[in-house]
C-alpha cells in the first residue's frame, strides 16, 4: 500500500489541480463583507476570530481556525473581573455583536457548544466547535437547521474524518455502504477501551465550596441547571456530569465515532436499535458502563465497549465490510464509483463557502454518543426512528433526547 | 373476556407474589421499608469519590422492597433525599429515588404512586435543594397527576426554574395551563423563565399575554417574550417581530431576526402562506435587517414557500451586490421542484447580465437532469467570462461523458478555467464519463490529449490504459511522454511490454529514461508479480538496455529476480556489474541477502564491496528471519566486512537479536581493540535481551565480558546485568 503511495506522487492530485491553484484561489476569496456582516468592503484574506472557551483546549482549537484567523477577542467566564469588553470578554453575546469577527472557535464545555454555536450562526459567523457538537440529541437537529437556515460553515473540531477520508481502504468500505447494494450488512465495528469510563466520570458525593472570586458560575451553569458550586464540575472534569457533557463516552467517542460513522457511510442516519450493560446511572454524575450496541436499519452495527465494567462485549466479534460481501456485478459497480472529494479544512470552506452539510454529520456522530447515554440511563433497549429523531414507545426516554433548559437559554 | 382478564392479571399476580418474597427476604412489611438498610446495600464511593456500581439486580431489589411496601414506603425514601452540604450529602438516597424514577417510568403501577408521593413531597417543607432535585425527578417520570403542585412552584423564587423545566418536560396541555396561569403574577427572572416554557411548549393561547410582554420596557422580558412568539407561531405576532428588527439591537436583534425567519417557517408549514410571505419579503427588503445572512435566510424560506412562483424573486437576488445572496438564491432555484421548472430555468439561462446567467448556470448544474446538459454545455462558450467559470462545475455535476471534450478545452487556457476544469474532470463521476476520457486520450489535439492522459492517471482510469499503451506509438512526443507519465501513476503490470518497448526507443535520452521511471513505478507498486515480465525483456538485451532492465527488475524483487540479477553481477561488462551489484543493494525484500554477502566477500571493487555489505545489513535490520538465522548471516556479514566501521554496522544489527546464537561473533569481536568497545555494548544489549530464556548463557556471556573489559561504563552495565541475573545456587 504504501509503494503504491509513493509511486503516484508523480503525476498527482496535486500537481493535476495545482497548475493554476494559486489564481483559483484567489478567485474564490470572498470579500470581508460576505463573510462577516455588512460595511466591511475590502476583499481580505485575513478573516477576523475570536474564541469563546479559553481552557486547555482553547488554543489548540482556535488554531483549527487557520492561519489568517486574527485573534480579536477572547470570551470566558472565568475573567469575571477582568473583562474590559474590548479584547477580553465573559459574556459571549457581547462577542458575536461585534461585526469584525467573521469567525468564531468554540471551546467551552459541551453544554454551551449548541447553544453558542447556533447564536453564532444567526449573528452571521461561520463556527468551528469542539467536540461533542451537542449534549443531547434535538441540540443537534436545531445546530443543522440552523447551519441550513443562515448557509453558514461548521466544523466539528475531531480531525480523524479528515485522516479517515484519505485511506484508501476506509474509501472502498465507504463506497460499499454509500452504494446501497449491501442489502444485509454483517459488518460489526467495535471500539474496545480508550473511552475513559472511570477517568471522566463524576464525584456522587460533591460538596458544595464557595465560588471563585474569578468565575461567572451563574453563566458558566448557563443552560444548565445552577448547582452549588464544585471545582470538579469546572475545569476538565466536567466531563463527569449529566449536567455538562456525557463522561467519556461523549468526550472521547466522536473522536473515535466521527471518523468511521463516514467509513461505513452513516453521516444521514442513526442507529435503530441500541442496548447497554451498566449499573443504574446517578442522576447527576456519569459513572460506570459496561458495553452499548448501536445496531443500523442495515444490520451495521457500532458497539462501544469500555472495558471499565463488568463483562467485555462478547455477542458479536468485529467484522469488516470487504468486497467479497457483494456479487462480481455489484463488485464492479462498486469499484467504478469515483473517490468521494474530500471536505476542505476549515479555512477554505470560509473562503468557497462549501461545502454546507457538515453539521448534518456532526449531529449524527454527537447521536451515536446521546443514544447510548440514554441507553445507559435508562437501563433499557431503546428502538430510534432516525428520520423523525425520535425514541419509540418510551416517552420518558425520548424526554433524554429534547432536556429543558434554563432559561433564558433554549433551543 | 374472561380469558383476556385472565391474561391480564396473571402477570400482574406474578410480579407481586414476586415483589412479596423480595419484601421479605430485605424485611419489608406493608407500609413499612427499612430506608437505612435498603441505603446500605449501596456501596461508598471508591477512594477517587466515584461509583463503580451497584448491580442492576441489587438496585431491582431495592425497587422491588419499596414498591411492594406502598405509598408510605415511597414517601420515606423521598424524605431520606438530602441537600447538598458538607453536612448532608449522602448520594445514596438521591440514587434510590433517581433509579426509581427510571424504573417507573412505562409502568404506571409503579409510576403513579411515586409521583403522587412526589408531587407531596414538593409542596412540603423539605429543603429547597432536596425538593429541586424531586422536581428533577419529575422531568423523567411526571405526568399530569404532577402538574398542579409543580405548577404551584412557579412562584416560588429557588424552585421556579426547575418547576417549569418538570412542565416542559411532562409537555400536556395541562402543564401548558399551569404555566399560562402563572404568567400574570411573576416578575423578572421567573416571568422570563415561563415565556420561555410557554415558546418552547408552543402554547397558542398565550399570544396575547406575550404581545404585551413583547413591548416590555425590561428586555430579557421582551426578547424572551419575541422568540416565544416566533417558536409558537401565529400571524398575530407578524408586526411585533417585524418592528423588533429595528427596535432591538445586538444580540437581541439577532434572536429577533431568528425569530421572525421562526415565525415565518411555521406560518408557511401551516399553510399561512400570505402571512410568511410578508415576513420573508420585508427582511428580503433589508430595510430593517442588519446580515446578509438573515437576507439569504429569507430568501431560501421564501422558496420554500412559493414553490415555482418564486422564480422572480431568485432572478432578482441573483443580481444582488451581495454574494452570499446570490449564493443562497441559487440554492432557492435549486430547492424549486419538478421538471417544469427546469425548463423554466433553461429559458432563463441566456437572459439577463453575465451575473444572473452564471446563477442560472449553476441551478442548472445542480438541479440535475437530462434537459440541463445542453444549456450548461452552451454556457460553457459563454463570451462572459464569468457564466463560463459557472459551467464548468456545473458540467462536471451533470457528469456526463458529452460533458468530457469541452472541459478538455480549458485545459491550458485562462488560469481561474484551467484550475476549475482540471478540478472538474478528476471529480466527475461515473464509467461514461472514463470512456469517453480514453477516448480523447486516442484522438484529438495534441493539448487535449496531453489533458485527457492527465486526468485518467489520477483518475485511475483502468479502462484508458489500452488508449494509453496505444498512444505510445504515436509521433508526437509530448504525448508518448505524458502517457509514460499516466502508467507509471495508474499502470498495471499488463502494460509494463509496452512501457518496456519504449526502453529502446528512438525518441531520445529524455524519453528512456521516462520509460524507465514509468516501468520502475509500476514494478514497485506490482512487486514480486511484474518481475517475470522484465527477465523476459532482460534475455539477450545488451548495453544500456540491459542496465536499464536490471534497475527496472530491482524495484520488484523477488528470488528468482534476485537470481537473475546477481548471475549479472558477474558480467563481463563493468557498466552491467555496477548495475547489477546496484540493483541487489537496494532491493526490496530478503531476496537478495545472500548474493550481497558473497559479492560483499567475493569482489575486488571496492565501491561495490560497500553498496553489497550496507545493502545486506539493511535488508537484514528489517528481516523478519529467526533469530538464530539472522545471527549466523550478520556473522557472516562481520566476516565479510574489510573495515572497522562495517563490522561496527554489522555488530550494532547484531546487537538487536535476541538470541545466544548472536553472542558468539560478537565475542569475537571483543578481542580486537578497534572493535571491543562496541562489542561489548553489543554484548551488554543480546545478554539483557535473552536473560529471561537463556540465563545461563547470559551470565556466561557476561562474566567473560566483565574479566575482558576495560571499559568501565560497559564493565558496569555488564556487572548490573549479573546482579538481575537469577543465581546459578538458587537454580
Amino acid at each position: 500500500m504504501n509503494r503504491d503511495r509513493k509511486t503516484e506522487t508523480r503525476l498527482s492530485r496535486r500537481r493535476f489541480i495545482g497548475t493554476t491553484a494559486t489564481a483559483a484561489a484567489a478567485f474564490q476569496i470572498v470579500p470581508r463583507h460576505v463573510i462577516g456582516g455588512p460595511g466591511q468592503t475590502p476583499p481580505s484574506e485575513k478573516l477576523g476570530a475570536a474564541l469563546i472557551g479559553c481552557g486547555s483546549r482553547g488554543n489548540g482549537t482556535f488554531g483549527g481556525l487557520g492561519k489568517n484567523a486574527v485573534r480579536l477577542a477572547e470570551c470566558d467566564v472565568k475573567f469575571k473581573g477582568k473583562a474590559d469588553n474590548k479584547r477580553t470578554y465573559t459574556d459571549f453575546r457581547r462577542v458575536l455583536e461585534r461585526k469584525d469577527i467573521d469567525v468564531v472557535a468554540i471551546a467551552t464545555p459541551p453544554h454551551w457548544h449548541a447553544l453558542i454555536t447556533i447564536a453564532a450562526m444567526q449573528a452571521g459567523k461561520d463556527v468551528l466547535c469542539e467536540k461533542p457538537l451537542t449534549r443531547f440529541i434535538a441540540e443537534g437537529r436545531a445546530v443543522v437547521n440552523a447551519e441550513k437556515r443562515y448557509g453558514r460553515i461548521l466544523q466539528l473540531g475531531t480531525y480523524g474524518r479528515y485522516q479517515n477520508i484519505r485511506n484508501r481502504g476506509n474509501i472502498l468500505t465507504h463506497k460499499i455502504m454509500r452504494s446501497g447494494l449491501l442489502k444485509d450488512c454483517k459488518g460489526v465495528h467495535v471500539k474496545a477501551g480508550g473511552l475513559k469510563v472511570k477517568q471522566w466520570s463524576g464525584y456522587v458525593n460533591p460538596v458544595p465550596q464557595t465560588i471563585p472570586e474569578w468565575l461567572d458560575w451563574d453563566l458558566y451553569c448557563g443552560p444548565a441547571p445552577l448547582r452549588p458550586f464544585h471545582s470538579h464540575r469546572h475545569g476538565g472534569t466536567h466531563r463527569g456530569y449529566w449536567d455538562y457533557e456525557g463522561g467519556g463516552l461523549a468526550d472521547m467517542g466522536q473522536h473515535h465515532f466521527d471518523p468511521v460513522q463516514w467509513t461505513f457511510g452513516k453521516d444521514d442516519t442513526s442507529p435503530v436499535r441500541i442496548e447497554a450493560s451498566g449499573p443504574p446511572a446517578d442522576a447527576l454524575a456519569c459513572g460506570m458502563w459496561g458495553w452499548v450496541e448501536l445496531r443500523y436499519a442495515d444490520g451495521f452495527t457500532f458497539v462501544m465497549d469500555s472495558r471499565e465494567w463488568g463483562k467485555p462485549y462478547d455477542r458479536r466479534r468485529p467484522r469488516a465490510v470487504a468486497l467479497d460481501d457483494l456479487g462480481e456485478a455489484d463488485r464492479k459497480t462498486v469499484l467504478a464509483i469515483p473517490d468521494p472529494e474530500v471536505w476542505p479544512d476549515f479555512e477554505e470552506a470560509v473562503k468557497t463557502r462549501k461545502p454546507v452539510g457538515r453539521a448534518e454529520a456532526a449531529h449524527r456522530s454527537s447521536t451515536l454518543l446521546h443514544l447510548a447515554n440514554i441507553a445507559i440511563r435508562t437501563g433499557r433497549k431503546i428502538n430510534y426512528d432516525p428520520v423523525a429523531e425520535e425514541i419509540l414507545g418510551d416517552e420518558e426516554a425520548n424526554r433524554l433526547v429534547n432536556q429543558p433548559m434554563r432559561a433564558p437559554w433554549h433551543i | 373476556m374472561k380469558t383476556c382478564l385472565s391474561q391480564n392479571v396473571r402477570p400482574a399476580l406474578a410480579a407481586a407474589w414476586v415483589a412479596l418474597a423480595v419484601a421479605c427476604v430485605v424485611g419489608v412489611t406493608a407500609g413499612t421499608v427499612d430506608i437505612q438498610g435498603l441505603k446500605d446495600r449501596l456501596p461508598a464511593p471508591d477512594g477517587d469519590g466515584k461509583l463503580t456500581g451497584p448491580t442492576r439486580e441489587v438496585m431491582a431489589e431495592i425497587g422491588n422492597a419499596i414498591f411492594a411496601a406502598g405509598p408510605a414506603a415511597i414517601g420515606a425514601a423521598l424524605e431520606a433525599v438530602n441537600v447538598f452540604s458538607a453536612e448532608d450529602n449522602d448520594y445514596r438516597p438521591r440514587y434510590i429515588v433517581h433509579a426509581l424514577a427510571v424504573r417507573a417510568a412505562g409502568n404506571e403501577a409503579e409510576r403513579k404512586p411515586l409521583v403522587k408521593a412526589m408531587a407531596a413531597y414538593v409542596q412540603g417543607d423539605a429543603p429547597s435543594g432536596a425538593r429541586g432535585f424531586v422536581l428533577q425527578q419529575l422531568q423523567v417520570a411526571g405526568g399530569n397527576e404532577a402538574v398542579d403542585a409543580v405548577g404551584r412552584l412557579l412562584t416560588d423564587a429557588e424552585l421556579c426554574e426547575a418547576a417549569a423545566q418538570a412542565l416542559t418536560a411532562i409537555g400536556t396541555p395541562a402543564a401548558a395551563a399551569e404555566l399560562l396561569n402563572a404568567l400574570p403574577r411573576l416578575k423578572g427572572p421567573q416571568r422570563t423563565t415561563v415565556v420561555q416554557g410557554l415558546g418552547v411548549a408552543g402554547v397558542r393561547t398565550a399570544v396575547p399575554a406575550l404581545l404585551q410582554l413583547a413591548r416590555s420596557d425590561d428586555e430579557a422580558t421582551r426578547v424572551a417574550a419575541l422568540e416565544a412568539l416566533g417558536m409558537i407561531g401565529d400571524a398575530a405576532a407578524t408586526d411585533v417581530l417585524l418592528d423588533a428588527m429595528t427596535g432591538e439591537h445586538g444580540f437581541s436583534q439577532s434572536l429577533a431576526g431568528n425569530a421572525c425567519l421562526e415565525l415565518a417557517d411555521r406560518l408557511g408549514a401551516a399553510g399561512e402562506r400570505a402571512a410568511a410571505l410578508r415576513i420573508y419579503r420585508a427582511l428580503l427588503a433589508g430595510k430593517t435587517v442588519d446580515g446578509a445572512h438573515i437576507r439569504g435566510a429569507a430568501l431560501y424560506n421564501l422558496a420554500a414557500v412559493l414553490g415555482s412562483e418564486v422564480l422572480p424573486d431568485v432572478l432578482t437576488a441573483l443580481d444582488d451586490d451581495n454574494p452570499q445572496v446570490r449564493r443562497m438564491a441559487v440554492q432557492s432555484g435549486v430547492a424549486m421542484s419538478g421538471q417544469e421548472d427546469t425548463q423554466r430555468w433553461i429559458q432563463q439561462a441566456k437572459a439577463g447580465r453575465p451575473r444572473v446567467r452564471a446563477g442560472v448556470v449553476r441551478i442548472l448544474g445542480k438541479r440535475g437532469g437530462p434537459a440541463t446538459l445542453q444549456p450548461v454545455l452552451t454556457a460553457l462558450k459563454d463570451e462572459a467570462q464569468e457564466v463560463r467559470l459557472a459551467a464548468i462545475p456545473a458540467a462536471a455535476a451533470l457528469g456526463k461523458g458529452a460533458a468530457v471534450r469541452p472541459l478538455l478545452h480549458f485545459i491550458g487556457q485562462d488560469g481561474q478555467e484551467d484550475a476549475s476544469a482540471r478540478r472538474a474532470l478528476l471529480h466527475m463521476p461515473g464509467p461514461e464519463v472514463d470512456e469517453a476520457l480514453a477516448g480523447a486520450v486516442a484522438k484529438g489535439a495534441t493539448a487535449l490529449r496531453v489533458a485527457a492522459i492527465e486526468a485518467v492517471a489520477e483518475r485511475k482510469s483502468y479502462v484508458a490504459q489500452a488508449a494509453l499503451l496505444d498512444a505510445l506509438g504515436t509521433a508526437n512526443a509530448g504525448i508518448r511522454t505524458a502517457s509514460l507519465a499516466a502508467l507509471g501513476a495508474m499502470g498495471n503490470r499488463q502494460a509494463l511490454p509496452g512501457v518496456l518497448d519504449r526502453l529502446a526507443s528512438p525518441g531520445g535520452a529524455a524519453e528512456r529514461k521516462a520509460a524507465e521511471r514509468a516501468a520502475t513505478d509500476i514494478c514497485k507498486r506490482e512487486g514480486a508479480a511484474a518481475a517475470p515480465g522484465v527477465l523476459k525483456a532482460l534475455e539477450g538485451a545488451g548495453g544500456e538496455l540491459k542496465t536499464s532492465l536490471l534497475r527496472i527488475v530491482g524495484a520488484a524483487g523477488g528470488t528468482e529476480a534476485a537470481a537473475a540479477v546477481a548471475a549479472c553481477a558477474n558480467d563481463g561488462v563493468e557498466p552491467v556489474r555496477d548495475a547489477a551489484v546496484r540493483a541487489l543493494a537496494a532491493w526490496p525484500d530478503e531476496a537478495a541477502v545472500n548474493p550481497l554477502l558473497d559479492i560483499a566477500a567475493s569482489t575486488k571493487n571496492e565501491v561495490h564491496h560497500v553498496l553489497a555489505l550496507r545493502g545486506c545489513l539493511q535488508l537484514l535490520a528489517k528481516a523478519r528471519r529467526d533469530p538464530a538465522e539472522k545471527a549466523a548471516l550478520l556473522s557472516q556479514a562481520i566476516a565479510a566486512a574489510r573495515r572497522p566501521d562495517e563490522k561496527k554496522q554489522a555488530l550494532g544489527a547484531l546487537a538487536g537479536v535476541a538470541h545466544p546464537e548472536a553472542l558468539q561473533p560478537v565475542q569475537e569481536c571483543l578481542k580486537d581493540a578497534a572493535l571491543a568497545s562496541e562489542a561489548g555494548l553489543a554484548l551488554t544489549r543480546i545478554a539483557g535481551s535473552i536473560a529471561r530464556n537463556h540465563p545461563g548463557e547470559a551470565r556466561k556471556s557476561l562474566d567473560a565480558l566483565v574479566a575482558a573489559c576495560d571499559d568501565e561504563g560497559i564493565k558496569a552495565k555488564a556487572e548490573a546485568l549479573l546482579r538481575k541475573l537469577p543465581s546459578p545456587a538458587a537454580k
